[in-house]
């Protein structure tokens, strides 16, 4: 399987190539078979559920990692091009129409559903990397709640602090009115999605806007907690772009199945209705 | 069906609990193997109560028959025992020599239906160990091959012409090289004549032994200077244009030197867990000689690694580091060689972590290496790498990261490019599915820029944590040097989870089949030392390579700049 991963793992024009050669290929046996008179649509579904088929392959790569059938990379490669070209096929299959029945529609919803989260899928694997890589440090996302929670734990014993033992009131004020909420739970998801700083803004804003009233020693520890306000920000930021690299799968794979058992239902109708 | 009724074992591991060969030696086999020359005036009353001489010979030693032309050894396998003749004669070759049997003894076994069953197998619990139904001692290990070592049979008369060959006959001891410094042989060894009965002795035979009795050390590390030295000189690419006479001249004449702590990997831990900074790093490391110093002779690097610095300001920039093989001194000698006066080294040397050195005399430098040596030796190598637009330099922060860690020190140390990560962990659950459902790292580690270089094992070059292993357990798979533990014989102790000095090594307590932990005859916990093995018993490889589907998991050698920077991107 090296040579294959060779060959398709580096060059994306050579596998567009290959996906547009086997899409010619079809399309033209379709137009054979069209204008022979044969029912073109029994072609050209099961060249979309053989499309299919290949495209689950990537599945069970993965659930038989410890067999040598190549790179689970190889077979990914894989799972993009062939979902284009059955994207292309399904165009044809539907000759452009919108569905005329309920279960098309679902059909034609699912499979849509499908191509466009797995569309989405693909783009969120190659853009969000990079953006939590540029953040820095990376951190892993089961453990971000515990992260958040000693953050949370840290920045009440400096507001607890900050009365008992400095005296203040300012910083204990702040932290019951704004920073408690921010510090318990994730915040400002679409903000972090769209790389947006206002909110953090605006929080670092109040705490400048207290600083006026804290001697030193309530400085120092104002700074510290504003170090813990970008901490958490930061962690927000990794939950919100990689809870995306997480939640994306949870609406392509039960769509997939969806549409797998509604093909099947389409296929069983389809033959038993099929005229001759 | 019923399983036979056992006698219940003890599920702790012990020191002697697998013999060598198939059974302990005999004490008449002891016997004669301590009247050999090899074992001359080493006393067993040097010896401690628990660990007694006849007992290390009997369990770590095995007799082994070979038939002429057998491969005992092969040039390139890493070797993890020595061998003294007993009867018969052996050739060495210098090369290493293909077989139509390619097998290897102790590959482990790989197939179709071992790794389809290991997929559909009934889940276990976590760190689940069969408990045993065997008397100790008494597991035979029935080889495949009619060759004791798996390696196959040549013709000795075609293997003569076409080689020069050294014979040796009883009781000549060989293999003390690569058995005391766990590297690959250097020589290829068969059997001359029919018969011919070897008595070999495991690493950490050699080791205990060498420990306690200072004639054994005396004997062993003499013969390694003596034929170690050659060897090396003759396998260092710096010297492949020199004839016999000259590498003999040039053994005799040079010094070994060993520099740094063999101890280093608890102090680096500990500064590496403080995050003290690069320039705390560069100060424990042991100064071999300074920039601007006069040059005494060519440095070549025998084991560890070492720091190329130069002086910046009130500080030390690293420009390069060396490992074995490389040397440090060329450019000045071949200036004094050219007639030039006062010249100085021009950069610093230091040893990172444990280091030795040969030093060859800078007149013999000049008289035998300098002549006829290749353009490229002499060139200086940050100068080619900007000269040279294919070549991708390692950045100085990248440099400086690899060093700081020592993760040079890594030949298949696992790497995250985190620009393609997109953190779905099946690189994880790959691994566990190879592993019994026990994934064998974590996803996480040091990381610089778009690189993490995870907390698996890196396979290392100089893998400290065989060092102190009291059973070898952990030990080298002879073929690919893949650094493995074998489960059967670890005994929990933990010495090599403590050496390593990147906590790659994970001490698990294991479990019987309804998930509860199996407990010694004193009501305690049993560990076993576990690590990231390269799948060596897998078809695939590493699984964690195979699975990533976003090509952003490489198992590399850190020392391959190139290759890695390309990756990187």
């Amino acid at each position: 399987m090296a040579w294959l991963n060779r060959l398709f793992g580096r060059n994306n024009a050579v596998n567009l190539a290959f996906a547009g050669v086997a899409f010619a290929l079809f399309y033209l046996e379709n137009w054979r078979r069209d204008i022979a008179l044969y029912d073109a649509r029994f072609f050209s579904g099961w060249i979309l559920f053989a499309c299919m088929m290949v495209m689950l392959l990537l599945t069970w790569r993965k659930k038989l990692i410890i067999l040598p059938f190549g790179r689970v990379r190889f077979w990914l490669l894989v799972h993009y091009y062939v979902g284009f070209l059955t994207v292309a096929v399904f165009i044809v299959h539907t000759k452009h129409e919108l569905p005329g029945s309920l279960l098309h529609w679902l059909l034609w919803s699912l499979f849509v559903l499908v191509s466009l989260s797995g569309l989405a899928g693909a783009l969120v694997s190659k853009i969000v990397p990079p953006r939590l890589e540029a953040q820095g440090e990376r951190f892993l996302f089961d453990r971000i709640p515990l992260f958040r929670a000693q953050l949370a734990e840290q920045a009440e014993a400096i507001a607890r602090d900050s009365v008992l033992d400095g005296n203040t009131q300012s910083i204990a004020r702040l932290y019951v009115g704004t920073l408690s909420e921010f510090f318990a739970g994730p915040c400002n998801i679409f903000s972090h999605l769209a790389a947006s700083k206002v909110p953090l803004a605006r929080i670092l804003g109040e705490l400048s806007a207290t600083e006026r009233y804290l001697d030193e020693a309530g400085k120092v520890r104002l700074q510290k907690l504003r170090d813990l306000v970008e901490a958490k920000s930061n962690l927000d930021f990794h939950y919100a772009n990689g809870g995306l690299l997480r939640l994306w799968p949870f609406l392509h794979v039960p769509a997939t199945y969806a549409l797998l058992t509604a093909t099947a239902v389409h296929v069983v109708l389809e033959y038993a209705f099929a005229a001759g | 069906m019923a399983e036979p009724e056992s006698e219940p074992v003890e599920e702790r591991n012990r020191r002697w609990d697998k013999p060598f060969g198939d059974e302990p030696l005999d004490s008449e086999a002891v016997a004669r193997i301590l009247s050999l020359p090899a074992f001359a005036d080493v006393s067993a009353a040097d010896f401690q109560t628990w660990l007694p001489l006849d007992k290390i010979i009997a369990n770590d030693g095995r007799l082994r028959r070979y038939q002429q032309g057998e491969v005992i050894i092969r040039k390139g396998d890493y070797g993890n025992s020595l061998f003294v003749i007993l009867e018969g004669g052996v050739l060495t070759l210098p090369v290493p020599i293909n077989t139509k049997s390619q097998g290897q003894a102790s590959q482990p076994e790989r197939s179709w239906w071992r790794s389809i069953a290991r997929l559909f197998a009934r889940a276990k619990p976590p760190e689940y160990r069969a408990t045993r139904r065997r008397w100790r001692g008494r597991e035979t290990v029935v080889s495949q091959s009619n060759v004791p070592s798996g390696l196959g049979k040549i013709d000795i008369d075609d293997a003569k012409r076409q080689y020069p060959t050294i014979p040796m006959q009883a009781p000549q001891v060989f293999g003390e090289l690569a058995a005391l410094t766990g590297r690959q042989r250097t020589v290829t060894v068969i059997a001359s004549e029919n018969d011919t009965l070897l008595f070999e002795l495991r690493w950490q035979g050699v080791r205990d032994i060498r420990t306690w009795s200072a004639p054994f050390r005396q004997r062993i590390d003499q013969l390694y200077r003596e034929r170690g030295l050659v060897s090396r000189l003759r396998e260092c690419p710096i010297f492949h244009h020199l004839d016999q006479q000259a590498l003999d001249e040039i053994a005799r004449e040079s010094l070994f030197e060993a520099y740094g702590n063999v101890d280093w990997m608890h102090h680096f831990k500990k500064e590496i867990e403080r995050r003290t900074g690069a320039s705390r790093v560069i100060e424990q490391e042991t100064m071999i000689c300074e920039q601007g110093d006069h040059v005494d002779g060519l440095l070549l690097i025998n084991r560890g690694f070492a720091r190329v610095t130069e002086r910046v300001d009130y500080g030390e920039q690293a420009i390069d580091h060396l490992s074995v093989n490389d040397v440090f001194g060329l450019n000045e000698i071949a200036a004094i060689a050219a007639g030039a006066t006062g010249v100085t080294l021009k950069a610093s040397l230091r040893a990172i972590g444990y280091l030795d050195i040969i030093r060859i005399p800078t007149k013999l430098v000049c008289k035998y290496v300098l002549p006829g040596l290749p353009p490229h030796f002499r060139g200086d190598k940050w100068a080619a790498a900007i000269a040279d637009p294919e070549y991708v330099k390692m950045r100085q922060e990248m440099m400086d990261f690899v060093v700081d860690h020592r993760f040079i020190n890594g030949e298949k140390a696992m790497v995250i490019n985190l620009d393609r990560c997109v953190g779905c962990d099946d690189c994880v659950k790959a691994c566990a599915t190879a592993h019994d459902n026990n994934p064998r790292f974590t996803r996480q580690g040091f990381s610089l820029h778009n690189a993490m270089i995870v907390n698996a094992c890196m396979h290392c070059t100089d893998p400290v944590c065989l060092i102190g292993c009291p059973t070898g357990a952990i030990h080298r798979v002879e073929g690919s040097g893949t650094v493995v533990i074998d489960d059967g014989t670890c005994i929990g102790c933990a010495t090599c989870a403590n050496s390593c000095p990147y906590n790659n090594i994970k001490m698990v307590d294991i479990r019987d089949k309804t998930g509860a932990f199996i407990l010694d005859g004193e009501g305690l916990t049993i560990s076993r030392a576990t690590k990231c093995d390269l799948c060596v018993d897998q078809l695939t490889g590493p699984a964690c390579v195979q699975a990533c589907p976003h090509d952003a998991l490489i198992r590399i050698d850190v020392r391959d700049s190139r290759k890695l920077m390309t990756w990187l991107g």
